[in-house]
């Protein structure tokens, strides 16, 4: 996606293709973009105000770890600050603070490989007979699931199920389900396509739902 | 008629409304008279309903004031 840059480096909306053309006005995200190349100490504030929540949820759900995530976020905006001169606008500043963050969590999550938690997502996935219905042994779902989904110690087991999935499945999931990113701006920001993003969603949802299957038919 | 496997494959989708109304009443039709499918839908519609409302983590006020600190400081650097 080509956004365009003004005299001033300002990101352009874009412009109607025919009738009067009206003056070219920057976006508001353009102008921020201005301001941050100017170091702009309100500028910086300002990202910092809008896109720490999310980027503090994408770093913890990825990393699984606070103290990871603390350094991740802040690793993140440091990074903006630094590099927003080489930012061509290519992507929309959001999908680009994911990005970095994305790469942020990621580095610390290498360095916890020894911790990994993750089962491998085939495990979960259902079986079926010849005839493609499931094959299903127990129960699918507890009497009292959805009581059960609200209490503190299911939650803790749903928070485990996300954990378990593998890195490239839980930041689909992660940036979809939990931080309310859309499937486009998943993709941008994992350099993926959009099919690709909702395979692995897909995937990743079915994966979740299964071990919390599994953990409430323990716990009858 | 759609099997419980055709309409697992079509699960993501028909939780999120993306698909043709011509598939989604293709799995309705299954729905009505699978019960093992339509707790499946159900559990996961519910299950994904929690993560969206009640998981994003919030960012302690402690860290949010050492980034602004940090970036003060690097922009005084500057």
């Amino acid at each position: 996606m080509d956004l365009g840059f003004g005299e001033t480096g300002s990101l352009l909306i874009e412009q109607p293709e025919a009738g009067m053309r009206p003056p070219r006005m920057p976006s508001a995200e353009g102008r921020l973009v201005a301001r941050l190349r100017q170091a702009d100490h309100a500028a910086f504030e300002e990202v910092v105000e809008q896109y720490e929540a999310k980027v503090y949820g994408l770093a913890r759900g990825l990393t699984r770890n606070d103290e990871d995530a603390q350094d991740a976020v802040q690793e993140t905006f440091l990074s903006v600050f630094k590099n927003v001169k080489s930012f061509k606008g290519d992507s929309s500043l959001s999908t680009w603070i994911y990005r970095i963050t994305v790469n942020a969590a990621l580095m610390k999550m290498r360095r916890r490989r020894h911790d990994d938690r993750t089962v491998p997502i085939d495990e979960a996935m259902p079986t079926f007979d010849e005839d493609g219905h499931r094959v299903a042994t127990l129960p699918d779902w507890h009497p009292r699931a959805d009581e059960m989904l609200l209490n503190k110690e299911m939650g803790g087991h749903l928070r485990q199920a996300i954990a378990e999935l593998e890195a490239d499945y839980r930041s689909v999931l992660i940036m979809r389900d939990q931080e309310g990113l859309s499937n486009e701006e998943v993709a941008a920001t994992l350099g993926l396509t959009v099919a690709a993003v909702k395979s692995r969603l897909h995937r990743a949802r079915i994966f979740v739902r299964e071990r919390i299957k599994l953990y409430m038919l323990q716990g009858r | 008629m759609l099997s419980c496997q055709d309409l697992l494959a079509d699960l993501s989708e028909y939780l999120d409304d993306g698909m043709t109304v011509e598939v989604r009443r293709e799995l309705e039709a299954h729905l009505a008279h699978c019960s093992t499918c339509e707790v499946l839908v159900d559990s996961t519609r519910k299950t994904l309903k929690i993560v969206s409302e009640n998981f994003s983590y919030e960012i302690p006020p402690e860290v949010s004031g050492r980034i602004l600190a940090r970036i003060r400081t690097a922009l005084e650097d500057r």
